[in-house]
């Protein structure tokens, strides 16, 4: 059953991604979008009028792509940070990573740093800086000797993301006409991302998936404890910092390029586990395919609901994610982590 | 084997073991006991490679545990705690799997685990879920886990103390199955008793250290038992596996000075030999002899007893205490020849010293034709005292006359 969920979360995934693409203000059959697919993967004449080839594959192909990755990557990495803190509200942003990103997001939106030299990608750059300064001050801080103590990187996470928080505060009272836009940043949104970037941010998911893919059987064994897992053989420590680590890169890096997008990295993994178990085996790529599913829908939501305006999508996420993930945990019972 | 040497151990400058030596025989179920924070947790932990020693060294084969990587050593010795996070969703399958981590060979891998959950009976419920385990099937599930790993060091911390009667005895009986002379078992208990009846060797840790070790009938004494857990108790014999049994007891803090003599026999003294020991007086008892059931429960006790071979006769000079004592105490004894020194001597001594008559034995009493008119003379001289409350008062009213004698 486990097996097969996955099975027919693939597809699914295919299936949603098309019938995204297909959506917008120019409307683009399904059908003619897989021909196209097909054709250019096969090297055929291009099927499709030129004007809608353009927004297509210049547009909504690298934006379906981010929603897709950001959503596999943030589904992880909560997935990831839960199962290591064997706390179940425990997100992505956990350690203070989203309140970095948006304190340097700020920083950049405000006073307009680096604009000359790196244009609007300034911005990304910065958040990125403020959440590796966050995950930074956030492990140096949890060190205790040479263990990483789950209830200290916790702690260390919270007063960090509120000093970040703080910082962000300050920078909204004294830049107030660049409040607005500070707002919008920190709320997300997935409009007006390059797609050298969405393979930027592509290729630094996979290759947080091959490290969580390997450490598979040490997550299942770390939600044993700790004593447990080390004496059955896992190192511990290390392999506590990869994953924290890797999971908060991963989150980074997304956050930087779409700012913060709540409840996703949640609330999908807590689903997943619901359906299919704690077993990290499976729960890895349910997660992933799932959180790139749901976030695929939010985000068409978010740009065509009252298009043309977008609606940010951590607003979707939250609005529709809540009240399902309210009646799937009032349906399950006792808890699973 | 498994060699202690030296070991310190602190959490920061709370110091926790101070110097701890232990030789570990294989082929033997080693139980670690004593009081709470003694250390127990701490020291198993240690062996396990799970904490590094401040000083000192663990040794397995003549190999140094801290010097192995995590994979070596958990093919090497096996731990296991009183688990609080078990992730409900796996299978009692599943999760004894997890054990084969620094394996890696799957078919060795799948008759390990089968073989432990035969081991542990856990193969029934296989396929179920932890979460929809009992109490006890559950510690078995993760003994399964601990044996699937295929180590010949166990190291178990507590394993039994949430499990009922049933389980406590299944799972040592697994354990005691599954050693092999090349084996070792080392298991923090709670329980000292299951300690006696299971362990080949008892570690009695006080103080941050060992304070005594040996086989179960050599380290279980009131004497160890009061210095490690700071209680009076007395030590039985389990009638069916001969192991010592520790029955704790609470004596009244503040010891009655008083020296009393007690006549009884044949079990009459069973609850005026009780009440008195909780009291703290200093008691003497005979002339019993060997083998009367009064001479076994005041020798338990602790009490000095005049005894004598069965079917001779008791003579006077063997019981010097009784001009030595405070007061006198009779129970409603069995009188006859065996006996009528005793009685005689306590009617020489009456005007002299008290007589308490304790008649708190049910059912009728005995008394030899010969002797009814002494017992009579006897009873005209002693006090009654129906129960322990009187006993009490009475004796109360006694120590006045000690204090000014001092």
């Amino acid at each position: 059953m486990r097996k097969r969920a996955i099975a027919l979360s693939v597809p699914l995934l295919i299936l949603t991604a098309v019938l995204c693409a297909a959506i917008g203000s120019v409307q683009i059959p399904p059908g003619e979008i897989l021909a196209s697919l097909i054709a250019r993967v096969s090297g055929g004449q291009e099927t499709l009028p030129s004007s809608h080839a353009l927004i297509l594959y210049t547009i909504r192909w690298p934006r379906v792509l981010l929603a897709m990755v950001t959503g596999a990557g943030l589904s992880m990495a909560g997935m990831t940070l839960q199962g290591l803190f064997r706390n179940p509200l425990a997100d992505p942003y956990i350690i203070g990573i989203s309140s970095g990103a948006a304190f340097g997001a700020a920083v950049a939106l405000a006073t307009g740093i680096g604009a000359s030299l790196f244009g609007s990608l300034a911005v990304t750059l910065f958040a990125f800086g403020g959440s590796m300064l966050a995950l930074f001050f956030v492990t140096g801080l949890s060190r205790k000797g040479k263990k990483l103590r789950q209830s200290r990187v916790l702690l260390a996470g919270i007063a960090i993301g509120q000093l970040f928080s703080a910082g962000l505060s300050i920078l909204m009272v004294f830049y107030s006409d660049a409040l607005r836009r500070i707002v919008y940043w920190t709320m997300g949104s997935l409009a007006g991302v390059a797609l050298r970037h969405v393979l930027l941010c592509l290729f630094v998911l996979i290759a947080a998936y091959g490290v969580l893919h390997h450490y598979r059987r040490e997550m299942n064994l770390l939600l044993l404890g700790d004593d447990a897992a080390k004496s059955m053989g896992v190192s511990t420590e290390k392999v506590k910092r990869i994953l924290l680590f890797s999971a908060s890169f991963l989150t980074a890096v997304l956050v930087s390029f779409t700012g913060v997008i709540g409840f996703v990295g949640l609330m999908i993994p807590h689903i997943a586990r619901l359906s299919a178990g704690s077993d990290h085996r499976i729960l890895l790529p349910l997660s992933a395919l799932w959180g790139a599913v749901f976030l695929l829908v939010s985000d068409t939501i978010a740009r065509t609901l009252t298009s043309p305006l977008e609606i940010p999508i951590g607003v979707i996420t939250a609005l529709f994610g809540a009240p399902f993930f309210l009646w799937l945990l009032s349906r399950s019972e006792g808890g699973h982590l | 084997m498994l060699d202690v040497q030296g070991l310190r151990f602190s959490y920061g400058r709370q110091e926790v073991l101070t110097k701890v030596d232990m030789q570990l025989q294989p082929g033997r179920l080693h139980a670690i006991v004593g009081a709470n924070g003694a250390g127990k947790s701490t020291l198993i932990k240690l062996l396990a490679g799970l904490l590094d020693p401040a000083q000192g060294a663990v040794l397995y084969k003549g190999e140094l545990i801290c010097a192995m990587n995590d994979k070596q050593r958990a093919r090497r010795m096996a731990y296991m705690a009183q688990e609080l996070h078990v992730p409900a969703d796996f299978t009692a399958k599943e999760m004894v799997e997890m054990a084969r981590y620094a394996r890696e060979s799957d078919e060795e891998d799948e008759k390990a685990v089968l073989d432990a959950m035969e081991r542990t009976r856990t193969i029934a419920f296989s396929d179920r879920r932890i979460g929809e385990l009992s109490g006890g099937e559950k510690q078995r599930v993760l003994l399964a886990r601990a044996f699937a790993q295929g180590t010949d060091v166990l190291l178990l911390d507590e394993v039994t103390s949430a499990l009922d009667l049933h389980y406590q005895l299944a799972v040592m009986e697994d354990l005691r199955d599954w050693l092999t002379p090349e084996r070792i078992i080392v298991m923090v208990l709670h329980d000292i008793n299951l300690a006696a009846r299971y362990a080949d060797e008892i570690w009695l840790m006080k103080d941050k250290g060992i304070h005594l070790h040996g086989a179960p009938a050599s380290v279980i004494h009131p004497d160890s038992i009061r210095s490690v857990y700071r209680v009076d108790s007395i030590t039985e014999r389990n009638p069916v596996t001969d192991s010592p049994i520790v029955i704790p007891v609470k004596r009244q803090e503040k010891k009655l000075p008083l020296r009393l003599h007690v006549i009884a026999g044949g079990g009459s003294g069973r609850a005026l030999y009780a009440a008195l020991y909780r009291y703290g007086a200093t008691v003497s008892t005979g002339v019993l002899n060997l083998g009367d059931t009064d001479h076994t429960i005041a020798k338990r006790l602790g009490m000095q007893v005049y005894e004598t071979h069965p079917f001779s006769h008791v003579e006077e000079e063997d019981i010097a205490a009784v001009s030595e004592a405070d007061a006198v105490l009779l129970t409603n004894l069995a009188v006859g020849p065996g006996n009528r020194k005793n009685l005689e001597l306590a009617l020489r001594r009456a005007e002299k010293i008290p007589l308490l008559y304790c008649p708190w034995q049910v059912g009728a009493q005995f008394i030899h034709k010969e002797d009814e008119v002494l017992w009579q003379e006897v009873l005209a001289q002693a006090k009654v005292c129906a129960d322990e409350d009187a006993l009490v008062h009475a004796l109360q009213e006694l120590l006045p006359d000690v204090r000014r004698e001092d």
